[in-house]
């Protein structure tokens, strides 16, 4: 159980609200750490902007980026449907 | 997203084993790098250094590093409030099912800096504990 309750869309930034639509068509639920982040707005637009400047222009395969990041964190990401 | 990317089921559950033999020479570059990122205290050689340029240039490498760095950001975050699963991945409702007994209960809790149970149950994307696969063997 977290520490700490995350936001629901009703509670969370107006301008963070469209991201609950993107959790639930990627993942088809509401993920708890986003949840927990919608309580720092900054967190969530740092991720949202991570993601997106890494992404935009990609250099190196999808296959290399993906498998680097499942290999710290066994057992995850690796077996999500 | 791992099979998105074309990695077979397989390729991703070897990630977690010593067995390396699925992956090709710069597939096991990677997870080097990963696993030499994650370590603490963290710790790129200059050997593994050298192998891995000869395969991506310098830029490629930032996007690589950065990808994992921001991986292991994501994975640390969520240790301080304890996240746990959401339950996205099936090994995660089997290691449910099996929750007195899970199957890495070998690895000393202090290398993993959590329970057994929580280790185990944390098979999905973000509250997933840094561990370093090193650890595990």
């Amino acid at each position: 159980m977290a520490r700490v309750s995350g936001l629901e869309k009703n509670d969370a930034p107006w301008h963070l609200r469209w991201f609950y639509g993107v959790m639930r068509k990627m993942f088809g639920k509401d993920f708890t750490p986003a949840k927990i982040q919608m309580r720092l707005p900054g967190l969530v637009w740092g991720g949202i902007a991570m993601e997106a400047g890494l992404g935009r222009k990609r250099l190196v395969s999808l296959r290399y980026i993906q498998l680097g990041k499942s290999a710290p964190r066994p057992g995850l990401v690796v077996l999500s449907e | 997203m791992g099979r998105k990317a074309g990695l077979s089921d397989d390729k991703l559950r070897a990630v977690l084993s010593d067995d390396r033999t699925s992956f090709n020479d710069t597939e096991r570059l990677v997870i080097e790098l990963a696993d030499a990122m994650t370590d603490t205290p963290a710790n790129v050689s200059d050997d593994l250094y050298a192998r891995l340029r000869k395969q991506f240039s310098e830029e490629q490498l930032m996007q690589l590093g950065a990808q994992i760095a921001f991986e292991n950001y994501r994975a640390r975050w969520n240790r301080i409030f304890n996240v746990e699963s959401d339950n996205l991945s099936r090994r995660s409702q089997t290691n449910r099912k099996n929750h007195d007994q899970p199957e890495c209960a070998d690895v000393s809790p202090a290398l993993r800096r959590i329970s057994p149970v929580q280790f185990c149950n944390s098979a999905i994307l973000p509250p997933v504990p840094v561990i370093s696969r090193r650890h595990l063997r």
